[in-house]
């Protein structure tokens, strides 16, 4: 019986970690992924990806992995800017909450995927495949766009000097979604 | 300090105190005016420098102030440090820069989301601007000098723009530039099975006039908008009131 609970248990959470939502096998399907886009790295290993995640629906759903080809390794990130006014990051273990009827928008200077150890360039102009595995709507595959390292006038526009530290603010609201109490103490 | 140091442990703390209740004042701005690179300053005299103030992460407020960055109360000096250009020469940032209106940013390049943001809303605003680094110099101190050589830095800023000017150095210069700038030493986190880590560093640029001293602070997403309206200003010298 212990051996049979383990079983479903590393069952379980396999069907989690890859997204395959073994406990619903309804008419889940993932989110609606939209402007995919990562901006020409700068550094040579290291890259992000910004999206807008749509409405999953009513039950809601968590963005749990991501995967491509184009890297040894992916991670989902937040970027914090302390009180002190220090910036740093945050590997969010828990997933990225995509909220019941609004879903979540990846952006410069807050939620990001993070591309590390990259193993093909990527230039201006360029699309690569990027896997997103959401616990329950699945797994989708999505174009990334590979845009200039110096966007154009709007590139920033969801940042107004007003709304700056108002956006760090949602992103921590998206934060407590992911359960990480304690996570600004990361950093020592 | 080398004076208390020599006395047994009990007394040095009552020295220490008796020196800190007398001339605590006095000592902690001897010890900011001659900013020793060799040792890390304490907290206190870290606390009494300027600089002290980016700690508070202060908001920009355009309707009082008439400027999209934040305005700061007390001025910060250009910083006195010494580290090394991606062309392997010395690079005095006071010297260098002296009189130039000059943007400063503290990062790194393996920073994949504030650092390149910042940067490139920098190096975009200031096209739109129809600036260039003969108007404005933009040095960007790396905060992690362990994997930051002149290399990977020179190759990180020409893709936002060749004019951009990288600096380097040991961790301790690092920290010394840091500390000349009123800012805690950079800290590690966050390590990899891969050996892939990432750093804390200030998220603001301070913006330093002709004047030698910085009245104005970037704050991240500072907009498009704003960099466009306050760089102009900044290069002719005018200032916050």
């Amino acid at each position: 019986m212990t051996r049979l609970a383990a079983s479903l248990t590393a069952l379980a959470l396999l069907g989690l970690s890859l997204g395959c939502a073994a406990e619903d096998p309804g008419e889940a399907s993932p989110p609606e992924v939209t402007g995919a886009e990562t901006p020409e790295p700068a550094a040579p290993d290291v890259a992000a990806v910004y999206a807008t995640i749509g409405d999953p629906g009513p039950q809601g759903d968590t963005l749990v992995a991501a995967r491509t080809d184009v890297a040894a390794r992916v991670e989902l990130h937040e970027s914090v800017i302390d009180d002190d006014g220090s910036a740093r990051m945050v590997e969010l273990e828990d997933g990225i909450e995509v909220a019941a009827g609004e879903g979540v928008t990846l952006e410069r200077g807050g939620l990001h995927v993070m591309l590390m150890g990259l193993e093909t360039e990527l230039a201006e102009g360029d699309t690569y495949e990027l896997t997103l595995a959401f616990a329950r709507g699945g797994e989708v595959t999505v174009d990334v766009d590979v845009v200039p390292t110096v966007g154009g006038h709007g590139e920033h526009g969801e940042h107004g000097e007003h709304g700056d530290h108002g956006d760090h603010g949602d992103h921590g609201e998206h934060g407590d979604h992911g359960e990480g109490e304690g996570r600004d103490d990361d950093a020592g | 300090m080398g004076r208390v140091r020599a006395l047994p442990p009990r007394l040095r703390a009552l020295a220490a105190g008796a020196v800190l209740l007398a001339v605590g004042a006095l000592a902690v701005l001897a010890t900011t005016l001659t900013g020793s690179a060799d040792e890390a300053p304490s907290a206190a005299a870290l606390a009494e420098h300027p600089g002290a103030q980016l700690l508070q992460n202060p908001l920009p407020n355009p309707e009082a102030t008439g400027f999209h960055g934040a305005v700061l109360a007390e001025p910060i000096p250009r910083p006195d440090f010494v580290l090394t250009d991606t062309d392997g020469q010395p690079f005095d940032f006071a010297e260098e820069t002296a009189g130039e209106p000059t943007l400063l940013y503290v990062g790194y390049t393996s920073c994949p989301d504030i650092c390149p943001a910042h940067l490139a809303q920098i190096a975009g605003a200031m096209e739109e601007a129809g600036l260039d680094t003969g108007d404005l110099r933009v040095v960007f101190v790396t905060a992690d000098p362990a994997r930051d050589d002149a290399e990977r830095l020179a190759r990180y800023l020409a893709a936002f723009d060749e004019g951009f000017t990288g600096l380097t150095g040991t961790p301790e210069e690092v920290d010394a530039a840091l500390a000349a700038l009123g800012q805690p030493a950079a800290e590690v986190f966050g390590e990899r099975p891969d050996g892939s880590y990432e750093v804390t560093h200030p998220s603001q640029v301070l913006a330093f006039g002709a004047d030698d001293t910085a009245r104005l602070v970037f704050p991240f997403g500072t907009s498009r908008e704003g960099w466009v309206a306050d760089l102009p200003r900044l290069v002719a010298g005018e200032r916050p009131s």
